[in-house]
């Protein structure tokens, strides 16, 4: 029945509302696709500048995968003989009601109260302050009416403009660039000012319906501040500093990607899924697309474990009891560690280039005949990269991993050691496992680190060899260098924007899959 | 018995000896080529036939066409400025954002450590052509100082490793010193930050490395030779110049000078490095 009738599972487990909505816009759906919709699927009909084939491409998919969801639940329950909402649609719910609570408590507030009190409570909508000010706390009304004032300066005279050239984007008198950016600003500040407003409308409230409460003084306030509201001063400098040029630029360009920011020009209309479409279905783009996703993953996979499993061997081989001058040999790897790493990977490069000392020492040696050019081939240059990946990161993971290592119970291996056990046994019956319990997470990081590893490739390769049949990259771009190289070289910015949104998107697929269910984010929070 | 611990003992040894040669071959090559006194990459032997310090003279007075883009006591100076300020704000960021997420409890504390999560997962430089944008504004482009302000803005998102070694720290001394009078400001002053020096250490040396091994933002924002860091200085001697054949032996001179007080630097902190990046690990 639930084939036919998406939702009816949930309907016959007594639950009314979901079922009906969810029939009513599959039926709704289904309707629009059978008459009109199909026509821009398959391309009969189209609309000037959309690309409205690819839209109704990703609503019939969504569709189809939230249509086999409910079969799938429905079957499960049906198993199961229950219902059970999840649990995000319980905490919306929860938020609305109360919400809705606050709203009717308001509302009684508002029937019981004399006429002065009904002003004080209205005065923070209009006037900022007032109450404040009324109350013989002038210096904090002053400052509160002062920011609605230069709010509202700002929004009649610069604020108002920029939101809508925010939309409209390609304005004559200045690029579309600064448009976006001011716009943004102008959400923020906006964003910022209805958090004060609306702050205030609620502690005024509180005052009016408590008479028991008084206003605090400012200097009482600003003490919180040093006291048990430390984390307010703590975290104000910081966290603007992330908001302006980390948060804002990254809202930037996500949303370069539905432009058309390509070239010299600066102005440039929005332009909806358009450069996801391109990437996705113009052929040469996907082949080279999935070919460096491919690379990407293969790497990413190659380059953490490798790192990750020399480390571990490497610092086993260090704390073994019999090796003398441990100090010496860790100091050493240190020692590698401490070279810049565009010093190293610009000098790995040279020596493995065409007259560099390796190809030189091998035929001084004999053993080739003519240099090799080690660059030069797509699988050789993949090959290299790894394994100089491999001297870059192994000291690193060493000293990260000896420490773990120094702190496994000796208990164990003695009573491994009186069982019988060889000590090759125990490094994999004991270490390796003890090891992978404790830096789980540190693998998913590796790897998500490891997919945006621009310095590696780039300093090392810089995407070379060219040639190998795909657009605009070299045979070891990984996403993150080829993004690179469209926006320094070919400037299709709006392109390497949308390739950004997908390595986003991959790697929260992927850690958020992986990381959320580890022990260590779970415990976040409860260690005190 | 005794002979297999002696034969795995020396075997041991060979094996990690051969490690270290392998490890360390790349930085001896740069050593002598930088001493070399023929330029370019090639070379027939490994070990150079004439030795020199004419790369190391070269490197800051140079002459003729190099005096143009070769200005490497200049970079020194704008490299070691950077990384001075950067050091210190860096620090403080970080050390204030992860302390206050690992003491307070505050309504969008879980907010704020989900967005860093989430913002730690776009590719650090997507935004920066937004960043160059930014600048652009704020007229800082080919300026040093951008850097520094760019760097320590970022910073407090690399909070995760001191926020572990807060947390490590037993909550009892807080509630101590709170019934003895003190205010949060004093125990945060007073008791917690003198117990973590060793993160503060690591937290200060990577800061202060930030700048000499940062290449792309760098590249981004400094154009002309007088303005430029090491890391873009030298990148550019070898691949913008075109002039690998003559400039070769001095880069590696160069890279000899910045690496060098590094090397010492990790040398001396080896104890902080360890505990700080041991700590990063457990938590992740």
């Amino acid at each position: 029945m639930a084939v036919l009738f998406p939702g009816s599972g949930a309907l016959l487990v007594n639950s009314y509302i979901k079922p009906i909505l969810k029939f009513a816009s599959f039926i709704i759906f289904t309707i629009y696709m059978t008459f009109n919709g199909y026509k821009f699927l398959i391309g009969t009909e189209s609309f000037p500048g959309l690309n409205m084939g690819l839209y109704h491409g990703i609503a019939v998919i969504v569709v189809l995968y939230f249509w086999f969801h409910s079969l799938y639940k429905t079957m499960l329950n049906v198993e199961q003989k229950a219902y059970k909402t999840p649990d995000w649609v319980i905490k919306v719910k929860n938020r609305f009601r109360d919400k809705g609570k606050a709203f009717r408590d308001y509302r009684q507030l508002w029937k019981h109260c004399s006429v002065s009190e009904k002003f004080h409570l209205l005065s923070p909508f209009w006037f900022m302050g007032l109450y404040q000010i009324l109350k013989k706390r002038p210096l904090k009304g002053i400052l509160l009416f002062l920011i609605q004032a230069a709010y509202i300066f700002y929004m009649a005279f610069t604020g108002v403009f920029d939101i809508v050239d925010f939309f409209v984007l390609n304005t004559e008198f200045r690029p579309s660039t600064f448009n976006l950016v001011y716009g943004f600003v102008a959400f923020l500040l906006s964003g910022v000012f209805m958090y004060v407003y609306v702050h205030n409308i609620k502690t005024v409230t509180i005052y009016v319906k408590d008479k028991l409460y008084k206003i605090k003084p400012m200097i009482a306030e600003l003490k919180e501040l040093v006291d048990h509201r430390l984390y307010v001063t703590l975290l104000t400098a910081p966290l603007l500093g992330v908001l302006t040029f980390t948060v804002v630029p990254l809202l930037f360009m996500i949303s370069i990607a539905f432009t058309g920011y390509q070239g010299a020009s600066l102005n440039f209309n929005w332009t909806g899924l358009d450069s996801f479409g391109s990437l996705v279905l113009v052929r040469d783009n996907l082949a080279t697309l999935l070919s460096v996703i491919r690379w990407t993953l293969i790497w990413a996979f190659f380059a953490t474990f490798t790192n990750y499993f020399g480390g571990i061997l490497l610092a086993a081989l260090i704390n073994k009891k019999l090796i003398k001058w441990k100090k010496v040999w860790r100091t050493i790897f240190i020692i590698t560690m401490a070279t810049p790493q565009f010093v190293s990977l610009l000098i790995m490069y040279q020596m493995f280039g065409m007259q560099g000392p390796v190809n030189q020492t091998l035929l001084n040696l004999g053993i080739i005949d003519t240099a090799i050019n080690f660059w030069g081939i797509q699988w050789q240059a993949r090959t290299l990269v790894i394994i100089i990946n491999m001297w870059i990161g192994i000291p690193y993971l060493m000293v990260l991993t000896s420490g773990i290592l120094m702190n496994i119970p000796k208990d164990l291996y003695e009573a491994a050691t009186v069982d019988g056990a060889s000590r090759t046994q125990q490094f994999f019956k004991i270490t390796m496992p003890y090891m992978l319990y404790v830096t789980a997470p540190l693998l998913v990081t590796g790897f998500i680190s490891n997919i945006n590893n621009f310095n590696v490739i780039y300093l090392l390769t810089q995407g070379r060899p060219y040639g190998v049949g795909l657009v605009n990259a070299g045979g070891t771009d990984i996403l993150i260098t080829w993004l690179y190289q469209l926006t320094r070289t070919h400037r299709m910015y709006n392109l390497s924007a949308a390739i950004g949104i997908i390595i986003f998107l991959m790697s929260a697929l992927i850690s958020l899959g992986i990381y959320r269910n580890t022990a260590a984010y779970k415990r976040e929070g409860e260690l005190r | 018995m005794k002979r297999k611990l002696l034969l795995e003992s020396i075997l041991s040894h060979a094996l990690i000896v051969f490690l270290c040669v392998v490890w360390l071959i790349p930085i001896v090559w740069v050593i002598l080529t930088s001493l070399r006194a023929t330029p370019g990459v090639a070379s027939p032997t490994f070990i150079p036939q004439s030795f020199t310090l004419q790369n190391y003279v070269t490197l800051f007075f140079p002459s003729g066409a190099q005096a143009y883009y070769i200005m490497f006591g200049r970079w020194m100076l704008n490299t070691i400025g950077v990384a001075v300020l950067n050091m210190i704000f860096s620090t403080l960021f970080i050390l204030c954002t992860a302390y206050a997420l690992s003491r307070f409890r505050f309504k969008t504390r879980k907010t704020i450590l989900n967005m860093a999560l989430i913002l730690g997962m776009f590719p650090g430089f997507m935004a920066m052509i937004a960043v160059y944008l930014i600048l652009n504004m704020l007229g800082l482009i080919n300026h040093p100082i951008a850097l520094f302000i760019v760097y320590s803005a970022g910073s407090a998102l690399g909070f995760y490793v001191s926020k572990g070694y807060f947390e490590t720290i037993p909550i009892d001394l807080d509630e101590a010193a709170m019934i003895d009078g003190a205010s949060q400001w004093q125990i945060f002053i007073k008791i917690i930050l003198p117990l973590t020096k060793p993160i503060i250490v690591y937290t200060a040396l990577t800061s202060f490395m930030t700048p000499w091994m940062d290449f792309i933002l760098a590249s981004m924002i400094l154009r002309t030779p007088e303005q430029k860091t090491v890391a873009v200085g030298l990148y550019g001697m070898i691949m913008e110049n075109a002039d690998l054949f003559n400039n070769f032996t001095v880069f590696a001179a160069g890279c000899v000078i910045v690496a060098f007080p590094i090397v010492i630097m990790y040398v001396i902190l080896q104890r902080f490095i360890i505990e700080g990046i041991s700590a990063g690990a457990v938590k992740g």
